[in-house]
């Protein structure tokens, strides 16, 4: 199968190493199914290791990390999102997606907020499963209107969140991107209607994907702060 | 103009006051035949009248004043006169005596005919119009002998020109002078001792108002002043306390009045050392003025050239303070309280040298007069006071009737949106749960049984069951997203949903939105409705029409019926056959549009079709007109 790379990622090298993925996914049979979707979807992807529980995904990661974990959120010995946090701060070179059977706003914007950088469909099919590792890899994070719509709302500061630290506020050609994809906007047609490349409006969905995450993380810090959990000295 | 207007009215008050005073003080309009202004005078205090015999016999003209104590420890004078009895005298006769001082007794031939009151001491002293009144009969035929005895505890007596003669003669100008000088003068006692209670209580409850305190003061002092004057007991037996009061009162009235108005609103407070020194000249004033009358000085010196012109000069202070504050700030009451002083000072002047005899109009001191003017004054002043903090407590209320009705209604608003938050979160979270459930539940179970067909080929044809199943459960969960009135959110959700079904079935995707005017009451039922007319449209296109394009296309229009928001699914396919459009699912599009109260319209294109869903913008706010 043959990959047309978008220009950024002339520079990754495409050797004789594929890429190392470890998936998470309590549903044998589910497991079973995208882990043979993912090596249908090409040889430069090698799922290395694919568990079912939080206890068999943490031991594996204390052994060796992949360039890319997939996590399903719901797992029988505890939550994915933990692992997608502890593994964002332990190890933030890895990339994370999250497996959902809807793509919901809910769910996705959870793991974002954890550190995820983007999403899979459960039942995806190998084509777009290629797409999106490869968007992934190339430093890009898909969006759906529904989340650019939450994360539109959150960076405003409207959806009754603290206030968003300057820090982590959106520059204006990142809120430009977000509200075109809220209207449904593919990264082309946006790419267009602002003159970039679509790589480079993926890339800046990630970028906002981990201002989120930042942004999350003071506000736990100030929730926390605030209710007495941490002391303001520490 | 105006201001001009007021500053005659305070010049002419005193004039007009004056006036009326000299006109209803006009001589009693008796006949001249009765009256006697000359008499023989003898002092002595004899209990019997005196033979008028020998060089103590004085033939004095009238009026008579002995302002000094009498000569020896004497305490009165004795004044004969002899009458002619005339030939048809019958029935009632009268002695009229229009203004003396002093105790009076009455002798006809040497027999006692009347006194004004017992000769007992201490001796009470009357400053008012006597009359003394008997039976013709008591005259003998020819001349008859007339003794008056005038008696006084501190030697004070005055003795004017007087009538006898038939009653019904002299007592019509009796009445009218013990009215004028007897009657208006015990009215305004009793004026005052009101006033002075009410503004006594005023006091007592506005402590704060130390101005109703101080003419409080005042209007007890005019009342002692005035109440002493036509008060003919010694209440005090000491005569040089008794007849001490009646000056030290008026002087404290206007030391009072000094203070009070000093705290009108208008007029300036002065330093300090001014009211001090006031009561200071109070003080020494009073003392001395009693002591010199204990002293029994033959010249009443203190009263007349130290208290009096002082009394005067605070009079002067107060008229100025007023001309000052209405000159700043002309109100009502400084207007008011100008005239009242402006009054007093000339009429307090005129009754002073009334005393020091540079002028003799008149027969009485006018000052006491004046109260009806203050009293008005005050009367206005107070009224005024009361109507506008009435006005201002009205308007308070107002104001706070307003003011609770506008936090009401922000209360009601508050609550409002806090219930449709609580409403809003409610359904989130219920979402969340469902969505969450599903996840977990049903669509992990198909997502499972898509994996098992996978690895069982004879379940192949499961799988486009299933996956629709997945499909529309996914529309299920997108249509619970509350998008807050954008149609244009669940179009682009739905275009993210259907972007890899249209890319696999070999199409291109053309999407031309423009924003929307907002849907309210767009709930997930119609969200639902609107997602699978989209659906149906995009998989009639998928399935039928062998095109290589598919666009959405949104727009708005405006007519009689409102605004429309209109949305096209238009493709470059192979058109459709009229009759195969219910098979292509067109009926269900119609149902459905019609319970969002919008249309489908199904039309061919000079390439392809048309599908087109048109919803009217619902807005409440119109319903409600």
């Amino acid at each position: 199968m043959l990959y047309s790379l978008p220009d950024q990622t002339a520079g990754i090298a495409l050797g004789p190493f594929p890429h190392t993925i470890f998936v998470v996914e309590d549903n044998e049979l589910t497991r079973q199914s995208l882990v043979r979707r993912i090596t249908d979807a090409g040889a430069e992807h090698k799922v290395t290791t694919a568990v079912g529980s939080c206890r068999e995904i943490r031991a594996a990661l204390e052994i060796s990390r992949p360039e890319v974990l997939l996590v399903d959120l719901g797992l029988p010995d505890g939550d994915g999102l933990d692992i997608i946090r502890d593994t964002a701060r332990r190890w933030p070179e890895v990339l994370i997606m999250v497996i959902t059977v809807f793509g919901d706003e809910v769910r996705v914007v959870a793991a974002i907020k954890a550190g995820a950088a983007g999403y899979l469909l459960k039942d995806d099919p190998a084509v777009s499963i290629g797409a999106a590792l490869q968007q992934l890899l190339a430093g890009g994070s898909p969006i759906s209107p529904a989340i650019a719509r939450h994360l539109i709302r959150h960076f405003r500061g409207d959806a009754g969140q603290a206030v968003v630290p300057s820090t982590v506020r959106l520059t204006a050609r990142e809120m430009d991107v977000l509200s075109l994809a809220a209207k449904g906007f593919s990264y082309g047609e946006i790419a267009a209607l602002l003159s970039l490349t679509a790589s480079t409006v993926s890339s800046y969905t990630k970028n906002i994907y981990e201002k989120l995450a930042v942004s999350s993380r003071s506000e736990a810090v100030y929730e926390a702060t605030r209710m007495g959990l941490i002391s303001r000295q520490s | 103009m105006k201001k001009a207007i007021y500053w005659l009215i305070v010049a002419l008050v005193p004039v007009v006051f004056l006036a009326l005073m000299y006109a209803i003080d006009r001589e009693p309009g008796v006949d001249p035949q009765w009256l006697h202004p000359v008499v023989l005078s003898v002092v002595g205090d004899d209990d019997e009248p005196p033979p008028f015999l020998g060089p103590v016999v004085v033939e004095q003209e009238l009026p008579d004043a002995q302002l000094r104590p009498f000569p020896g420890a004497a305490s009165g004078i004795w004044y004969q006169f002899v009458i002619e009895k005339p030939s048809q005298a019958r029935g009632l006769w009268g002695l009229f005596l229009p203004w003396v001082n002093g105790n009076l007794s009455m002798y006809i031939n040497g027999a006692l005919a009347g006194e004004s009151a017992p000769m007992r001491r201490p001796f009470p002293e009357y400053r008012k119009p006597l009359y003394f009144e008997f039976p013709a009969a008591l005259l003998g035929p020819g001349k008859n002998t007339i003794q008056i005895r005038v008696v006084s505890e501190r030697g004070v007596t005055w003795f004017t020109p007087f009538y006898f003669g038939p009653s019904q003669e002299l007592k019509p100008a009796y009445l009218y002078t013990h009215f004028l000088q007897f009657t208006l003068m015990a009215g305004t006692v009793v004026a005052l001792g009101v006033v002075s209670i009410l503004l006594l209580g005023l006091f007592w409850i506005r402590r704060c108002d130390t101005g109703n305190g101080w003419f409080a003061a005042a209007t007890i002092a005019w009342a002692l002043y005035n109440w002493i004057l036509i008060e003919p007991r010694l209440l005090i037996p000491i005569p040089g306390v008794w007849f001490s009061l009646p000056p030290i009162a008026l002087g404290w009235f206007t030391i009072c009045s000094a203070h009070f108005v000093n705290r009108l609103p208008g007029c300036k407070r002065p330093p300090r050392w001014v009211e001090h020194t006031l009561m200071t000249f109070g003080v020494v004033g009073s003392i001395m003025l009693m002591a010199h009358n204990l002293a029994g000085g033959d010249q009443p010196w203190v009263q007349n050239y130290v208290w009096f012109p002082g009394v005067m000069l605070i009079s002067a202070y107060i008229v100025w303070q007023l001309i000052r504050a209405t000159l700043r700030n002309p109100n009502l009451e400084t207007r008011l309280w100008l005239c009242a002083a402006a009054l007093a000072l000339v009429v307090g002047v005129r009754d002073y040298l009334w005393d020091q005899n540079i002028t003799t109009s008149g027969t009485f001191h006018y000052l006491s007069y004046t109260v009806s003017f203050v009293l008005i004054s005050l009367a206005i002043t107070l009224l005024s006071r009361v109507s506008r903090a009435l006005t201002e407590t009205e308007t308070l209320n107002l104001e706070l009737e307003d003011r609770v009705a506008a936090k009401g209604a922000e209360l009601a608003q508050n609550y409002e949106r806090l219930r449709i938050l609580e409403r809003q979160q409610t359904i989130s979270s219920e979402r969340e749960r469902m969505t969450t459930d599903m996840h977990d539940g049903i669509g992990g179970q198909l997502v499972h049984a898509l994996a098992v067909i996978e690895n069982n080929p004879q379940f192949q044809p499961m799988e486009p069951i299933l996956r629709g199943a997945l499909d529309d459960l996914r529309l299920i969960i997108d249509s619970a997203d509350p998008m807050e009135g954008d149609l244009l959110v669940v179009l682009s959700n739905f275009r993210a949903r259907n972007e890899r079904r249209v890319q696999a079935g070999g199409l291109h995707f053309l999407w031309q939105v423009s924003d929307l005017p907002s849907m309210p009451d767009f709930g997930p039922h119609k969200i639902l409705q609107v997602l699978r007319i989209l659906q149906e449209a995009l998989t009639n296109v998928l399935k039928h029409a062998q095109a290589t394009q598919v666009t959405v296309r949104t727009s708005t229009a405006t007519d009689a019926g409102g605004v429309t928001v209109i949305v096209d699914v238009i493709d470059d396919g192979t058109g459709f056959v009229a009759g195969n459009v219910s098979g292509r699912g067109l009926g269900n599009m119609r149902r459905r549009a019609q319970e969002l109260g919008g249309s489908v319209d199904l039309s061919a294109t000079e390439k392809g079709s048309r599908l087109r869903l048109i919803l009217p913008v619902v807005d409440r706010r119109h319903i409600a007109r």
